[in-house]
């Protein structure tokens, strides 16, 4: 390219049609640089898969605070998930029947998840999942408390 | 008998179909590239839902959405991440990572397009990646500024489960 504007610069009287329009060059330059940088930061568009839930929050409005709240408690046992509702030991098999149960028999029900400091996310995502399949749209944690392992 | 002179053939390269093909790969890179790396910059295996949908086929909107990220860092510890600013986690009680959520409501309700509720939550929604081993302990603190924030509607990134093996009949 380089070679190009100088023998360029040197004839001038050039009739080449390029040539004439020296501009091609630096919009091809410029067209190489874009389209480098592009290759280079390139990466195929991930979309990545969500399970929305809200939170709960007692607003204040008795109406709204009168609906069953369950709470299910995650330990992580022996590299298996234990849920614990009302105190009785569930798998994931078992939660969902336990969700479904729920759901048919009141319309509003909020999860509270509780659970031991190093239980993985992975256990707990469990319980969103199982509350999604069950269309229970409030799900919240139940926050630990630093002096106690856990919160049951 | 003169003998014949050969004549100064100069070879032009046509560059017009060269700035086609070039324009052409352009286009194809913009469209298909993802240029929104800050929304998944942090590199993290998902814990697997079934239940997990993409944007699309949810009813609920993505408009204005903040996409807050759980990095471990070298140490163990973990961080939160918002666009591509790195803040220490403390249970909720971090000034700067509230200060910044805060703003980025802040902008957003003066777009416009939400406006605060009454109960002072916001409904944009907050996308939260959280690798799947990450302890409760640290997530409860990203969940915790988020609702301290008055962002209630979360979206919980996972992975899709793989597609159902094609079964042969014998």
């Amino acid at each position: 390219m380089l070679l190009r504007r100088k023998n360029m610069a040197a004839n001038p009287e050039d009739e080449s049609g390029h040539d004439s329009r020296p501009w091609v060059y630096f919009m091809v330059d410029c067209f190489m640089l874009i389209t480098e940088f592009f290759v280079l930061t390139f990466q195929f568009k991930t979309e990545e898969v969500i399970l929305p839930h809200k939170l709960p929050g007692c607003t204040g409005i008795p109406s709204q605070c009168m609906t069953e709240s369950l709470t299910v408690h995650v330990q992580h046992v022996n590299d298996v998930p234990v849920y614990q509702v009302l105190r009785e030991p569930y798998d994931q098999t078992r939660l969902a029947d336990c969700f479904a149960r729920a759901v048919s028999q009141k319309k509003n029900v909020i999860v509270r998840v509780s659970y031991d400091k190093a239980v993985p996310w992975s256990d707990v995502m469990n319980v969103f999942n199982e509350c999604s399949r069950a269309r229970i749209q409030q799900v919240g944690l139940v926050p630990t408390h630093d002096s106690s392992e856990s919160t049951h | 008998m003169p003998l014949p002179t050969v004549k100064d053939t100069r070879i032009e390269v046509d560059m017009v179909p060269y700035i086609d093909i070039i324009t052409l790969l352009l286009l194809f890179l913009v469209f298909v590239g993802d240029l929104t790396q800050h929304a998944a910059s942090v590199q993290m295996q998902l814990p697997r839902a079934d239940q997990a949908k993409k944007d699309d086929e949810h009813k609920e909107g993505t408009l204005g959405r903040i996409v807050v990220q759980l990095d471990k860092t070298r140490t163990g510890s973990y961080q939160a991440v918002v666009e591509t600013q790195h803040y220490e986690l403390a249970n909720g009680a971090n000034a700067s990572l509230n200060q910044y959520l805060k703003h980025l409501i802040d902008t957003r309700l003066a777009d416009g397009h939400f406006t605060r509720g009454a109960d002072g939550t916001v409904a944009f929604p907050v996308k939260l990646r959280i690798p799947k081993d990450a302890p409760m302990y640290e997530v409860e603190k990203v969940v915790a500024t988020c609702a301290k924030a008055g962002l209630v509607n979360i979206h919980y990134a996972a992975e899709a489960p793989p597609p159902p093996q094609k079964t042969t009949k014998q």
